[in-house]
């Protein structure tokens, strides 16, 4: 799998800062599950407008970690959400779950192993 | 400098906040809750505003207008976060009044440069309206000395004209004085009232050109003597002539006229009623009582009542019924100014 964390471009926009890193990294860390259950229920209940604002910070929370495939999957059901239109929203919801673990995975690495060294 | 900023995730304020601490001489304040953020802009002057677009009510757009409308926050500096493809948003933004825009994912080196452009903008923004306070203190300042001195050159050109004159100085001041109690009472304006107060002292600076074994006799005068006593009201009115001066020119009519008589009878041409300037009709009243109730080597001071029942004896003849009535009204604050001038041998 690519990676979609992209350590040293977001490193260098925040000066080197590996502080500042595991500070946002860990905001990230502690809410992602919780987004995901509140998406999740949304689309349950059909409410495209929560499902639109959900997704929609989400992806302006993800792309600070570059995550290209993460944010371009989001956008995509974004869209889609705006439009009315869910039914392929629910596809499209699995996919963008397998992504979020996977970042949450490569962050967790990255600041365990900045902790180590 | 002070800067706000206002957004509701989590991870974009941290962010921001940690970059805006980098920037010299500024302090972060942030709110993740966008009513919170708004309140605090509105009562506090703050230098510059980030404001997300993507908030519970109010959003980033409902903020600004709010902010916008309110008194003191049109000029701040306003930041608006958004999306890359949130085009339409943006240019709503710039209606309501978004100075400029900030891209999600936040990039640091848009960021800074972004904000130390808007804290330029704002730094010139307050130099400016220090300089046009300050400026405008000065003229204040220098406008109410010119006044000033405008005011004594006048009042030291009355005591020159009555220097040699046996009334005092005192004289003057009194009849000034109720002669704005009678115009305020008859309704002028404060501007108009202190128009009168700068002009009704020089009345009588025609005498300059009396001579003074006229000027300076304690006893009567002959009909030869008056005829050429009456003459200061027309000297008078040639000092002050043609000045474009509305006060000088209150002056020269109040000069000319202040000895006409309501019914048609005084000098120098005998002009009746309304035909008599009204500040004229004004100072008859004033410069009358006072000389009446004053002490003169050739009389003494009458008795106030005495002297009101002669007033209002004169009405229709010698004064104008209203400015007696006015006169009369306001009695009290004319004893007042009386017994505040009073002349310096008393």
């Amino acid at each position: 799998m690519p990676t979609l964390f992209d350590r040293a471009a977001v490193l260098a926009n925040l000066d080197g800062d590996t502080d500042l890193l595991r500070e946002i990294a860990g905001i990230f860390l502690d809410s992602y599950v919780d987004d995901i259950t509140r998406i999740g229920a949304a689309i349950a209940t059909a409410d495209a407008d929560a499902v639109y604002s959900l997704v929609h910070t989400l992806k302006g929370s993800a792309g600070n970690f570059g995550a290209a495939e993460l944010v371009a999957t989001a956008r995509v059901m974004e869209q889609q959400a705006r439009q009315g239109h869910l039914d392929s929203v629910t596809a499209d919801f699995r996919r963008l779950s397998e992504l979020l673990e996977q970042l949450a995975a490569e962050l967790r690495d990255a600041t365990n192993s900045a902790k180590q060294s | 400098m002070k800067i706000c900023i206002v957004d509701d995730t989590q991870i974009n304020l941290t962010l921001m906040q940690a970059l805006v601490a980098k920037v010299e001489g500024c302090q972060p304040v942030c709110f993740d809750e966008s009513l919170a953020g708004l309140q605090y802009c509105i009562d506090e002057d703050i230098d510059l505003v980030i404001v997300d677009y993507m908030m519970p009510s109010p959003d980033g757009l409902e903020f600004i207008a709010q902010l916008r409308a309110t008194a003191n926050r049109a000029e701040v500096p306003i930041l608006m976060v958004t999306a890359d493809h949130e085009k339409e948003v943006r240019y709503r933004a710039l209606e309501i009044g978004a100075t400029d825009f900030l891209t999600k994912p936040v990039d640091r080196i848009e960021f800074l440069s972004r904000v130390r452009n808007m804290l330029a903008i704002r730094r010139s923004h307050v130099m400016l309206n220090d300089r046009a306070e300050t400026l405008a203190e000065e003229v204040r300042k220098a406008t109410a000395e010119i006044a000033a001195r405008e005011k004594e050159v006048i009042y030291r050109l009355s005591k020159a004209a009555e220097y040699r004159d046996p009334e005092t100085g005192a004289h003057i001041v009194r009849m000034t004085h109720y002669s704005a109690l009678i115009a305020r009472q008859l309704g002028w304006s404060e501007d108009a009232v202190d128009l009168i107060l700068q002009a009704a002292p020089m009345h009588d600076v025609g005498k300059l050109g009396t001579p003074d074994h006229i000027l300076l006799k304690p006893a009567h005068l002959t009909d030869a003597e008056f005829a050429i006593m009456k003459q200061h009201t027309t000297m008078g009115a040639a000092i002050l002539r043609d000045s474009t001066s509305p006060m000088l020119q209150l002056a020269a009519q109040i000069a000319l006229r202040h000895h006409e008589k309501f019914d048609g009878s005084g000098y120098p041409d005998g002009l009746a009623g309304e035909a008599i300037p009204l500040a004229a009709r004004i100072v008859a009243v004033a410069d009358v009582f006072d000389a009446l109730t004053s002490s003169r080597p050739y009389k003494k001071a009458w008795e106030v009542d005495r002297a009101l029942a002669l007033l209002q004896d004169g009405q229709g003849k010698h004064f104008d019924p209203e400015c007696v009535a006015a006169f009369l009204v306001n009695i009290d604050q004319a004893l007042a100014i009386r017994d505040r001038f009073r002349d310096e041998d008393e």
